[in-house]
């Protein structure tokens, strides 16, 4: 038999979750932190050790781009490393920059793009594959794999090299991060000590990592004596209290946080301090607050002192270094201190009535106008961030303040004062956009574990839903995934890795292809979940999941399952909704070895079947099985499209709370077969006579067809398909179709190719055709111009 | 289609020189496609070769009877009811 490749299939998907396991793998050393020497390393050895190559390398771009610096080799002899080439784009590292894709050689020989570079031509490479490392625009450089004699690499290959190359770039792309992070953080402490602005910041427990000079000048005491405690050391006795309960409550829910109180200083006197702070976070994790505190004690003593007389207010205004305005009943400034002209550089005249806005910045005008108009018809105390312009014409940002007053009961206007925070501005700025860099790296790495979309399974209605909690997180530790065995059946895993972030997208990345292979190779849910704990009980890190698998025979409706500690799957039906019962066990990860059991039921005809993980019912305080009959209720009868009822039963279960866990939600339901018509197309390939087997067999028992016509049925109708795959001509997705109907009892196939008509090749496609012939009353083939169409014909006995 | 030549090597390598034939039994195969009934031909001509015989072990209520039938097979290799029958001299 002369088929373009006799590939097996099985073979080729242990051989993929092979590759996929070690991208996983190398993904998840990178994520930990392990090196870049390291790391590159590794992947050459990965890769060479995969693909069977001779030699593998890291070719890395020098910084002034016309040179490839050998930076790792697999195999390359002694004094190659280290070595540079230049770079040329008629060879292949050079063509492989500037591709937005892997580039497979299969023989130089027969290459007609570039050819090979001088260190390959030394080393007689005959087949070779390069992919670029890093994005288009921030090349790192390549990743190539090669060999001294021909190799045919497969689609699967060339994918697994660019996935290895992308690994490698975005570690390299973190790597230079760090640098710039470390150099950042280190101008942001020397910057941060030299303004006069107080900073702190804490770690998630918020306890106090940093507090920079100002702040240690300001309250006399050393760096020793404040860390390590929370922030509240210093504040006094009577206003701990109410600072605490607003830290607490602000640190348990990761808010902003803003209190006014004062500081105690080591000479035992007190400044009113405003504290500000904001959550930090790094790849989506928590990870402390930064914050300052600003000296407000003038402005505090201005209101009291407001109270007491305009003349003394006026006197003490102009001593104070704050910026003092007041306005009268209409919002028009009557007064401004010495502090703010100083500050201005302009004159008392110039600042009176509505000229003031004249110097914020204009971006800020429109809301610092509109707010302050909105405040004063109410009389409203006002506040608000914005620019203004300073002496020597530079904008700085500043925080305005102004509350009403009022004369024996009359209001009278405003006060206000108005404090530079331009320090504590830019320093916030530069903060998030250093943080902003990280995230974006680790958003990379992250897609990288992202679930593929879903697969679509013939017969089998699907949809399902993923909800990654944790801020700004792509991805977390839940999962979904679904597959075609080869014994017909499928198999639906839903799965929750505990704990929140990479770490747990890591872990779940290797749990989901420990599923998909074993859950291809085992036939007994258990005996899965038995390998599956086996795997990571193995393994050096400490893990843990619950996970659901379950086996649907999509004829008959049967379903097997296991579950690790996972909530139990709900059918749905006409019925009434059920939750299935049985195979219970603890969670994956957490005995060794584990007894996994089974349980089994049937779905009623028309049914679909819900999975999800925890995060969707888990409640604090409601018991668990109030949260199921919840999710019972908000499912319904599960009737109309499967899409429809995901939407709803979020929604309906989920309501106003906030989910803290990750959720994943997948909605089967298998399709009945139609018993009057089927209508296929397939791949030109020998696989698909498997597949073509499969659905005819189930096609021909939904119609009660006897065991002898179904074999023969699709015995002539395979032979037919057989002769399209061997048609086939030209691009590698040319497809065939198949389509069965009944005129009255009679079963008519039409199988049609669009390959161009081949001499029969031996005889036994020959004898294809005369098996066609004798089994079934009517056989007629006719050629097209854009295809062959064969017909036949069978009567059912009735 | 696609495993049909490893079988028939399989079958090939594990019959010995002195065996007098093949006994491939049929009972309880439920699908047989061309490529396959092409190995039995093949298998049957080499077999020839060394002076060995080709026997099928073919119930009369298999569903590959008329199909075996059609493609005449049984010019090539003796058709049994049962595996005793095959294995008999």
């Amino acid at each position: 038999m002369q088929w373009r490749r006799a590939h097996r299939y099985r073979d080729e998907v242990a051989t993929r979750a092979r590759q996929q396991a070690a991208v996983a793998d190398l993904g998840q050393r990178a994520l930990a932190g392990l090196p870049l020497d390291e790391l590159i390393d590794e992947a050459v050895a990965c890769v060479a050790g995969e693909l069977g190559t001779d030699y593998a390398s890291v070719l890395e771009l020098t910084s002034d781009r016309s040179g490839l610096l050998i930076r790792a080799g697999h195999g390359l002899p002694d004094g190659v490393t280290g070595g540079v080439l230049p770079v040329q784009s008629d060879e292949l590292p050079g063509y492989a920059l500037e591709s937005d894709g892997p580039l497979v050689v299969d023989d130089f020989a027969g290459e007609t793009r570039f050819g090979p570079s001088p260190l390959q031509r030394d080393l007689q490479i005959v087949s070779a594959m390069a992919a670029p490392i890093g994005t288009p625009g921030r090349r790192f450089g390549v990743l190539g794999a090669s060999s001294r004699r021909a190799h045919k690499f497969s689609p699967d290959d060339a994918l697994f090299l660019q996935a290895i190359a992308n690994v490698v770039g975005a570690a390299a792309e973190r790597e230079r991060t760090d640098e710039l992070v470390r150099d950042s953080e280190a101008r942001f402490r020397e910057l941060a000590d030299t303004t006069p602005a107080l900073m702190w910041m804490t770690d998630s427990e918020g306890t106090v990592t940093y507090l920079n000079k100002g702040w240690l000048r300001f309250t006399g005491r050393t760096l020793q004596e404040e860390l390590g405690a929370t922030w509240a050391v210093g504040a006094h006795p009577d206003d701990l209290h109410e600072v605490l309960t607003r830290w607490r409550k602000a640190l348990a829910k990761r808010e902003e946080f803003r209190t006014e109180y004062r500081l105690v200083r080591r000479d035992g006197s007190e400044r009113w301090v405003l504290a500000e702070g904001l959550p930090r976070y790094y790849a989506g994790e928590f990870v402390g607050y930064v914050g300052t505190a600003t000296d407000i004690h003038d402005r505090r003593l201005m209101e009291d002192a407001l109270r007491e007389s305009e003349a003394s207010f006026r006197d003490l205004a102009d001593t104070a270094p704050v910026m003092i305005w007041t306005t009268d009943e209409r919002g028009l400034v009557t007064f401004v201190n010495a502090g703010w002209l100083r500050y201005t550089g302009t004159t008392l005249e110039e600042e009176l009535g509505p000229s003031w806005s004249l110097g914020v910045h204009p971006e800020d005008a429109p809301a610092v106008i509109s707010s302050w108009n909105e405040k004063l018809a109410a009389r409203e105390p006002w506040e608000l961030e914005y620019r203004l312009r300073g002496k020597s014409g530079d904008y700085r940002w500043i925080v305005d303040r102004g509350v009403p007053r009022y004369e024996g009961g009359r209001f009278v206007g405003y006060v206000g004062t108005a404090i530079d925070i331009h320090e504590r501005k830019t320093m916030e700025a530069r903060l998030r956009e250093v943080y902003e860099r990280e995230h974006t790296i680790a958003e990379t790495l992250q897609r990288s574990l992202l679930p593929e979309r879903l697969p679509r399974i013939e017969g089998l209605e699907i949809a399902a839903r993923y909800l990654p909690a944790g801020h700004g997180a792509a991805v977390g530790g839940d999962w979904y995934d679904a597959l075609e065995r080869a014994d017909g059946r499928v198999a639906l895993v839903v799965g929750d890795v505990v704990g929140h972030g990479l770490r747990a997208a890591a872990i779940m990345g290797q749990l989901r292809n420990a599923f998909r292979a074993y859950g291809l190779a085992e036939v007994s849910p258990a005996e899965v979940m038995a390998r599956v704990n086996r795997l990571v009980m193995s393994g050096e890190e400490e893990a843990m999941a619950t996970a659901l698998y379950l086996v649907l025979d999509r004829e008959t409706g049967e379903v097997t399952f296991a579950s690790a500690g996972h909530p139990p799957p709900l059918v749905l039906s006409s019925e009434g909704p059920e939750f299935l019962e049985g195979g219970r066990a603890v969670p994956i990860g957490a005995a060794d070895p584990g007894i996994f059991r089974e349980g089994s039921a049937v779905l009623p005809p028309g049914a679909s079947l819900l999975l999800y993980t925890d995060g969707l019912v888990e409640r604090r305080d409601i018991p668990l099985e109030e949260r199921l009959a919840a999710l019972a209720d908000a499912a319904g009868s599960g009737e109309g499209g499967l899409e429809g009822l995901c939407d709803s039963v979020l929604s309906r279960v989920l309501g106003e709370h906030v989910p803290t866990d990750d959720i994943a939600l997948l909605a089967v339901r298998p399709r009945p077969v139609s018993t009057r018509s089927m209508k296929l197309a397939l791949p030109a390939e020998p696989e698909s006579l498997a597949v073509l087997r499969r659905r005819l067999g189930r096609f021909l028992h939904a119609v009660e067809a006897t065991d002898d016509v179904a074999y023969e049925v699709t015995l002539t109708v395979c032979e037919a398909a057989g002769n399209a795959i061997e048609h086939a001509y030209g691009p590698v997705d040319a497809t065939f179709d198949v389509e069965i109907s009944f005129q009255n009892d009679t079963l008519l196939a039409v199988v049609r190719d669009r390959g161009s008509w081949r001499e029969r090749r031996g005889t036994h496609r020959g004898r294809g055709l005369k098996i066609i012939e004798g089994l079934m009353d009517d056989v007629e083939v006719t050629s097209e111009p854009d295809g062959t169409v064969i017909k036949m014909r069978r009567r059912l006995a009735a | 289609m696609t495993n049909s030549a490893r079988v028939r090597d399989e079958l090939l390598v594990s019959v010995p020189n002195d065996a007098l034939a093949l006994v491939v039994d049929l009972d309880g195969c439920r699908y047989l496609d061309s490529a396959a009934i092409e190995v039995l031909f093949d298998l049957a001509r080499r077999l020839g070769r060394r002076r060995q015989e080709l026997r099928l072990v073919l119930p009369q209520s298999s569903p590959l009877v008329r199909v075996l039938m059609l493609t005449d097979v049984q010019s090539v290799a003796g058709v049994h009811e049962t595996l005793d029958s095959a294995l008999a001299q």
